[in-house]
Parts: C-alpha cells; sequence; structure tokens
C-alpha cells in the first residue's frame, strides 16, 4: 500500500498526464500550431509569428493547462531564419513546454528586425509581464544613473553591470546590463560532434559542471531510448549531489565575503575542498569533470574510492553544522539578513527563478521529486523549503540541501547495485536521422534545461537555458526598495552562476 | 622599486570565467596564497598584478584595456588559462594575445583548463623568484 | 629645553615601539585565526612583516594631499597632552580631560574628511553619514565621563589617576566601563585596523593601496585606538598608581596590552560591522540608556554625599 502510494508521487502517470495535456492542446489549437509532439518529458510545438499571441493568452487562460511561468526566451538564427524558443512551463501543473516561432533574417536590416522584434515582445508582455526582461536594444545609454557597478568590482558576480538609481539610501530603480557576458561561441553551438561537446559543455555551468553533461547525456539517451544500468544511475546520481554540495558550500563562502566573517570563510573553503577533492577521486578533475557518457560513465568506482568517499561525507557532516552555528546563531549577521531582499512567491514565480531560490519562498518544485530524474525515488529525501524567501532564508535553504545531499549519498553508497557493465553504443559509427530533443536537469541554481538539434553524430544547434538569468532578473525587481548597502549581499544571495548568464555573439 | 613591491603583491582578477574560480580558491587555507604576501583587490589602480583570464568580447577588451593602463609602474602581467594562452574554447577564431599583443605585454603564462591551484601559485613563485 | 626634547623622543619612541609590535600582533592573530600560516619571517604573521609593509606603503605613489599632511601631524601631535607617565608630559593645561576630547574629536574630523574624498571628488553624502555614525558614539562616552568627573571632582587627568591610589574607578562606574568600553570596541570595527577598509569606501571596494598618504591614515588609525585605550587605563584603571610594589610603568603597559588584546579576539569573533541601522539600534538601545542610568545614579550619589551629607 505504502508503496504504490509513493509510486504515485512520481512514475509513469506523470508521463500519461503531460500526454493528455498535449491532446488537449492540440484540441483547442488545432488551426494555430504544427507539429505537435513530446520531447522526453515536455511538450514541444512550432507556431506561426501571427498566431502566437493568441496561443499565448489561450495557454495562459485555459484552466486545463494554466502556464504560469515564462522561464526564457531564446533566439538563434539558423538559414536565414532568426527562431525563437519561448520556454514556458507550470509550477500547478507541473510540466514544461517550449514553442518555437520562427521570424525574418535579421541580415537584411537589423533596424527593422529589432523593432519588429521588440513589437512582437511587447505583445507577449501584455500575457506574461517578465517578458519586457528580453526587450532588445539597451536600456541604460541615455539615462541618468546615480550608482553604477562594474562587473570586476563585485567578486564572483563578475558577468554583468548593475545601474542603480537612488533616493538617499533607497534604491528606486535598478537595471542589470549584461553587455559584457555576450561573447563568440558559435564553434560549441554550431555543428560539433556528440564527443566534443561533452568535454566543452561544462563551461557553460563551471560552478557545477557536471550538470550540463548529464543534461546532455540524458537527452541523447531519451532519444536513442537506451536503457542505462542501474550502477550508472547511482554513480551519476552521487556525483552529481557531490557537485550540489560543492556549489552550495562555494555559494556560502561568497556569503561569508560578503558579511565579512573571515574566520568562517576560511572554515568553509577548508570544507569546499574536501568536496571538490572527492570529486576529483572520482572524475579526475575539479571543475569540468567530461566524466559522463552517453550510455554510461567513462570510469568505474572501485570500493577504494567508494569508501573514501563515505568517509569523506561522513567528515562533512560532522563540521557543517559548526558552520552553520558560527554563521546563523550571530545575531549581528542574522539581523542583516532577515528581511532583505524579500521577494514573495508570486514575485519569484513571476520572473521564471527556479531551484532553491524558488523553494525559499515556499513553493514545493523540485524537479528531483517532481519528475522521472535518474533514480531518485529510489532514495529517501526531503525537498527544503522556506516561507519568507529573504536572504537569511536562502543561506538556510543551501544549509539543508546540503544535509539532504549527504543522506542521498549515504543512502547511495549502501545500496551500489554490483553489476558488469558493458559498452552500449559506438558514437562514431551513429547514424541518426534529424532530430531535435530538449532536456532539463535540477541542477543546484535552478533548472538547467538545453535544447538541440542533431544530424548524424553532429549537433546542429546548441540552445543553452540557464536559470541564472531569471534570478538576474528577480534581482532587478528586488533591488528596488532596499538599501544601498545590501547591494552585494542581495546579489550574492541569489547564487548567479556567471557561465549561464553568456549569450551568443551573433555573427 | 621592483623588488619593495614584492613583499606584497596586489592581484586584479579581470574577466570572467571558469579560471577565476580555480584562482580565487588558492584564498583559502588548503593552498593559502596569502603566505607570500599575496592579496586580492577589485580597483585596479591599486594592484601590481593583472592577471588575464576567461571570456572577452569587445566591450570586455576595451574595458580589460582601460584596467591595464590605470595601473602603476611597476607591474605585471599572467595570462592563466587556455582561451587566453591558445585560442578560446568556445570559438576557435578567436585569439586574445593576437588582438591585444600591442597593447599589453604579457610577462607570464599559465596553461591549463583551467589551470590548477598548484600551478597558478608556481606562476606568482616565479615572480617572486622563490621557488 | 633638553628635558622638554628628550620627552618628545622617549614619546616618539614608545609610540613608534608600540604601532610595530601591535601591528605585528595584529597580523599574528588574524593569520592564526583565519588558519593560515606564515613559513618565514617576512611572511604574513612574521616578525619583519609590519617593516615589509611599511616598505611597501613606501614604495609607490608619492602624492599626499592637504588633509593627510595634517592627519600626520595631529596624530603625533594628540600625545603631547595625553600622559603615558606622570612626567612624560610636554605641554600642561588646566583641564586637560577637555582638551584631550577636543583634540581627538578634531583627529577623528580630519580622518573623516580625508576618507570621504574619493577618485572623483569629495563625497558629500559619505561625510555626513560617516560623521553622525561615529560622532554618535560620544554620547555614551561623554555622560560616562562626567560621571568620573563628579565622582573625582577634577578635570585633570593627573589628579584623576592620583584619586584612585586605594580603589580603582572601575568599582565605583561598573556600567560606565562596560558602556565605554564598547563604544571604543564599536569604533575599532568602524575604522577596520584588522581588515581592509570597507566602511568608508563603499562595500566592494579595497583601497589597500600604498604610498605615504595611506602610511599616514593607517597611524592615525593606530592614533585613535591607543588612545581611546589610554583613556579607558586612565579614568578607569588607574592608570599609573603603583600596583603593591611594581612600578606604575610597567603595570600600565601591561593594561595596556590586555585591553588591546581583548580588543583584538572580540573584533576577530564578530563579522563587520557596517550596518548604519543596526549600529544606530546598539547605540540608542543599549549604549544610551545605561549611560543616562549610570550617570543619573552618580548625581544623585553626588547631591547625597556633598550637598546634604547623608552618606
Amino acid at each position: 500500500m505504502a508503496k504504490e502510494l509513493y509510486d504515485g508521487i512520481y512514475s509513469s502517470h506523470k508521463l500519461i498526464f503531460v500526454e493528455k495535456i498535449r491532446r488537449n492542446l492540440e484540441f483547442y489549437l488545432k488551426n494555430k500550431v504544427r507539429d505537435i509532439r513530446l520531447l522526453g518529458q515536455e511538450i514541444f510545438f512550432n507556431t506561426d509569428i501571427d498566431n502566437l499571441p493568441e496561443v499565448l493568452k489561450e495557454i495562459r487562460k485555459n484552466p486545463e493547462i494554466e502556464v504560469d511561468i515564462l522561464s526564457s526566451i531564446n533566439k538563434y538564427i539558423s538559414k536565414n531564419r532568426c527562431i525563437l524558443l519561448i520556454n514556458l512551463s507550470s509550477v500547478s501543473n507541473n510540466f514544461s513546454m517550449i514553442i518555437k516561432a520562427s521570424l525574418k533574417s535579421p541580415a537584411d536590416d537589423t533596424e527593422t528586425f529589432a523593432a519588429e522584434y521588440n513589437k512582437l515582445i511587447n505583445q507577449i508582455s501584455a500575457v506574461y509581464e517578465s517578458a519586457a526582461f528580453y526587450l532588445e536594444g539597451s536600456k541604460t545609454e541615455d539615462r541618468h544613473f546615480d550608482i553604477v557597478l562594474r562587473s570586476h568590482i563585485l567578486d564572483g558576480l563578475d558577468a554583468f553591470d548593475t545601474y542603480l538609481n537612488a533616493e538617499e539610501d533607497i534604491i528606486t530603480k535598478a537595471n542589470i546590463s549584461t553587455r559584457i557576458s555576450v561573447i563568440p561561441f558559435y564553434s560549441i553551438t554550431n555543428k560539433v560532434t556528440i564527443t566534443e561537446l561533452i568535454s566543452k559543455i561544462s563551461r557553460f555551468d563551471y560552478n557545477a559542471g557536471i550538470f550540463p553533461e548529464l543534461c546532455f547525456c540524458l537527452a541523447l539517451e531519451e532519444l536513442m531510448q537506451l536503457k542505462v544500468a542501474r550502477r550508472v544511475q547511482f554513480i551519476r546520481m552521487i556525483i552529481s549531489e557531490l557537485s550540489r554540495i560543492s556549489n552550495h558550500l562555494s555559494y556560502i563562502a561568497k556569503m561569508a565575503t560578503v558579511l565579512g566573517s573571515k574566520i568562517t570563510l576560511s572554515h568553509i573553503l577548508i570544507e569546499q575542498e574536501r568536496a571538490l577533492r572527492l570529486i576529483e577521486l572520482v572524475t579526475g578533475s575539479r571543475v569540468h569533470p567530461n566524466y559522463i557518457r552517453v550510455g554510461g560513465v567513462r570510469k568505474d568506482l572501485n570500493d577504494e574510492i567508494l569508501k573514501n568517499i563515505s568517509a569523506g561525507i561522513k567528515h562533512l557532516f560532522k563540521k557543517i553544522p559548526i558552520i552553520e552555528s558560527m554563521l546563523l546563531d550571530n545575531t549581528v549577521i542574522t539581523h542583516k539578513l532577515k528581511n532583505t531582499g524579500q521577494a514573495d512567491r508570486q514575485a519569484v514565480l513571476g520572473c521564471g527563478v527556479t531551484g532553491p531560490n524558488l523553494r525559499a519562498s515556499g513553493a514545493r518544485y523540485d524537479l528531483r521529486k517532481n519528475r522521472n530524474l535518474l533514480l531518485y525515488r529510489e532514495v529517501s529525501f526531503l525537498v527544503a523549503v522556506g516561507k519568507y524567501g529573504d536572504c537569511l532564508e536562502r543561506l538556510y535553504i543551501r544549509f539543508r540541501e546540503i544535509y539532504q545531499s549527504i543522506k542521498i549519498i549515504d543512502q547511495l553508497i549502501g545500496l551500489m547495485p554490483d553489476e558488469h557493465i558493458r559498452k552500449l553504443i559506438n558514437l562514431s559509427e551513429l547514424d541518426m536521422p534529424y532530430n531535435k530533443m530538449v532536456s532539463s536537469i535540477e541542477c543546484p541554481h535552478g533548472v538547467f534545461k538545453i535544447y538541440f538539434e542533431i544530424e548524424k553524430n553532429v549537433v546542429e544547434k546548441l540552445v543553452v537555458m540557464g536559470p541564472s538569468r531569471n534570478s538576474l532578473y528577480l534581482a532587478e525587481t528586488i533591488l528596488c526598495g532596499s538599501r544601498t548597502e545590501d547591494i552585494e549581499l542581495i546579489l550574492a544571495s541569489l547564487d548567479i552562476s556567471s557561465g549561464e548568464i553568456m549569450q551568443e555573439l551573433p555573427i | 622599486m621592483r623588488q619593495l613591491v614584492k613583499n606584497s603583491l596586489n592581484l586584479f582578477v579581470a574577466g570572467f570565467g571558469c579560471c577565476k574560480k580555480e584562482i580565487y580558491s588558492t584564498l583559502g587555507p588548503t593552498y593559502d596564497i596569502s603566505r607570500f604576501g599575496v592579496n586580492f583587490v577589485n580597483l585596479p589602480e591599486d594592484s601590481d598584478v593583472l592577471v588575464i583570464q576567461g571570456f572577452y568580447n569587445r566591450t570586455g577588451e576595451r574595458r580589460l584595456l582601460d584596467c591595464y593602463r590605470s595601473m602603476e609602474e611597476p607591474k605585471w602581467v599572467i595570462a592563466a588559462g587556455k582561451c587566453i594562452v591558445d585560442r578560446s574554447v568556445f570559438c576557435q577564431d578567436y585569439v586574445l594575445t593576437d588582438r591585444l599583443k600591442n597593447e599589453i605585454k604579457i610577462d607570464f603564462y599559465v596553461p591549463g583548463c583551467p589551470p590548477r591551484p598548484e600551478a597558478f601559485i608556481y606562476c606568482i613563485l616565479r615572480i617572486l623568484e622563490i621557488h | 629645553m633638553m628635558i622638554l626634547f628628550k620627552n618628545v623622543i622617549y614619546l616618539f619612541l614608545i609610540l613608534i615601539i608600540n604601532i610595530y609590535v601591535c601591528s605585528y600582533f595584529l597580523n599574528k592573530l588574524s593569520s592564526r585565526a583565519e588558519l593560515k600560516r606564515g613559513f618565514s619571517v617576512s611572511r604574513a604573521g612574521g616578525l619583519g612583516y609590519p617593516a615589509l609593509k611599511l616598505f611597501r606603503y613606501l614604495a609607490k605613489n608619492d602624492k599626499l594631499n592637504i588633509w593627510e599632511i595634517f592627519i600626520f601631524f595631529f596624530s603625533f601631535f594628540i600625545w603631547t597632552i595625553i600622559p603615558f607617565s606622570p612626567t612624560l608630559i610636554i605641554i600642561r593645561f588646566e583641564n586637560d580631560l577637555i582638551i584631550a576630547l577636543l583634540f581627538y574629536m578634531i583627529l577623528l574630523f580630519l580622518i573623516l574628511m580625508n576618507v570621504s574624498r574619493s577618485r572623483y571628488g569629495f563625497v558629500f553624502k559619505n561625510a555626513t553619514k560617516n560623521i553622525l555614525m561615529i560622532y554618535n558614539f560620544f554620547m555614551p562616552v561623554i555622560f560616562c565621563i562626567s560621571g568620573i568627573v563628579l565622582i573625582n571632582r577634577t578635570l585633570t587627568l593627573k589628579e584623576i589617576v592620583g584619586f584612585q591610589y586605594q580603589y580603582w574607578n572601575i568599582v565605583y562606574q561598573p556600567l560606565g566601563f562596560i558602556v565605554v568600553f564598547t563604544s571604543v570596541f564599536l569604533l575599532m570595527k568602524l575604522f577596520t585596523i584588522t581588515r581592509k577598509s570597507t566602511l568608508f569606501l563603499g562595500q566592494n571596494i579595497e583601497k589597500e593601496s600604498y604610498g605615504f598618504g595611506r602610511l599616514t591614515v593607517r597611524i592615525s588609525y593606530y592614533s585613535t585606538l591607543f588612545f581611546m585605550i589610554v583613556m579607558i587605563i586612565i579614568l578607569y584603571l588607574a592608570g599609573w598608581q603603583n600596583l603593591f610594589f611594581i612600578n606604575g610603568n610597567i603595570i600600565f603597559g601591561i593594561k595596556f596590552y590586555i585591553i588591546f588584546f581583548i580588543l583584538v579576539l572580540l573584533d576577530k569573533a564578530t563579522p563587520q560591522l557596517n550596518d548604519y541601522n543596526y549600529l544606530v539600534s546598539i547605540n540608542w538601545r543599549f549604549l544610551i540608556p545605561v549611560a543616562a542610568a549610570n550617570f543619573l545614579f552618580t548625581i544623585v550619589f553626588f547631591i547625597l554625599r556633598n550637598i546634604y551629607g547623608i552618606i
């Protein structure tokens, strides 16, 4: 009985539910959409640019579908067409969809293209307010600003400039410009082989390098319908939880730097090095693991490594409560963190933020529980959920998540199955028809999503939709009304990973 | 004058990227770069050593040059990571050292993607000439 | 004339040695507390580290502005009034307690003026905010000092020390001592001697550069801290009074370093304090009520004893 109930939370009925929604969509938007189908666990369809506002209105208003978040709008150029990818997700109904629409080429006339694009975005922002963030053209040039923070002023938050208007101590308007992080990387997103991409994709999130690789490999396995061995899944879970711990520790270190608590900082850095050592022991690298393969992992774990990991985990479990008490039992620190940068559930959802930042404001949304992700249904853990959504809550959530990750790894090492693993495929001889795929994974900053088009063994086009961009938009809204002393604290508390903010410079 | 400055070097790490993470991890007690008198600053005006790393576009290059010009003599420049030493990982056509070879004179190269903290400390020791 | 000259030299030596020793212990303690290790004499936490820091300050950027010149002279000039020992005093005033406090306020004012000048000009907003923040802490201190004056019935530091030959003032005024100590600690946190200055220069900018100007500012930070410690010792801990058979001057030095160490350890244990609202709330919720209560109590005591002769 209990097992049935437990399986009811996850299990395949989610997929059936998504299928039902797909049919509903097909019914409601019969004439307006083309090519509606399921890609992995997400819905995907094409639509014309003229129908787009109506389609979005229908999706938003219809109570059977009820999509409440606009996660991101990405655009890329392919075959003289500018293609828009609108990424929507529904926290209440627990599914997500991608809408594809194509604009005219920007190569003819960039100014008219920008005008056309902005007109479209304005139409979208009538339905989803957060679309206004994606308006093109600089919002910052012809205006006066009181405070300008250049990118190099803030350690670790170095991929964007912050422009602020302030009245005495209170910030009235905040603008974040990511002009500095629009860099050329077309040789990694256009026509790369799978093996090359796996080794390079972790640069998109270098705070937790395993997740982009894992996301890409999961997508390919879904596409090829490969059945991956249990032991492999377990190893992947262990390594991803370890990198979650190391990322959260570096987040706490950043917060300790901002708060000026130097003694705590050095204690945290020791523990972070310990977590990184464990990752290095398994994968051979601290930052870019290049460890996950399609259908498996690069190297098996032997008993000695497992013993080391469990010893390291025990040590972390002993040390992290001490660090927590050093930081959060201090009234000076808690006084400073409490009620600063507060964002309620609705505001956070409106910006499309996911991950710990969303959970801190009271929404229980974690892909590890909500989707069929790896084998997380076989271990027991809790999703840490906060209530108030201020800086203190965000810091507290990270500590809870570290404990849960330690618990997961401890269970996984105990349950580790003994299996012989054989090689499933040979990538160099892969001959795949033209296909597209979407995949998402719960990385430490939120939901990391990639979209790619593949033919044979070459990835034609890759689009990365990292969660940190949405955190930036959230920062823009919650910086207004807070004091000038708290700028760095608020920005640091959102855990913005610079690699995810990067955008492709058009050729 | 150079010898006097070497007693405590101020490092300014420009740009953003994965190497920055590794360079800043030398601050911790495990690697402890501060025992050589090295500390990190956020203003180029106060720094002796400019560390170039990570990814750049046109705006980034201009800012890097501004930072370099506002540093006072004596100054050193370290190029860290594959993206600067060789070609950008993301884009094979983009070579920063070629673009800036007239403006900036680079003293030390630290290879690796990203370079390990030990490699970076070794480079600092080469500046101090005490390895 | 020769005696005066000798006194000046003595004072200078005491100050320089004190600054050197204190900065050495500061570096040592902070590197130990932050789990860092120096491996040779000249490295962080080593014996020669302050000297090398000094050379580093002199190595680059020889520009000086007018405030820094004022600060340099004033941070030494302030010591001509405050006695380290009964003989080592250069300018004698009748009521030197008031003059000393005045000089101290002027030094703080000069430091704040200098610090409010950024690379791009004078920042008026910073200046006013810092002046408010620093001078906030004078209110409780002045309450406490007037309590001491009421008890000892003098404004001369020498006589205040002489009054304490039997019982130290801390016995009469324990609350006052706590208040003064706390405000000195908070001042030390604001001046950020152990850390890079963040209060005055904004949260993110670390202006720990070199140049003779920076050196003078650094010296003036130490000077203000020493001044407050010496005032605590003179007012509450019986200054240079002999303890049993030990010489008063040695006792003075021991007290000085004990208070300094306690301050540094407290400083290491607490995080950065640059939150204006929090400091003001400490001031108005704890320091000023306690100081005012202490003052009222002392006045009642004073009236009962000296006017009505009851006690």
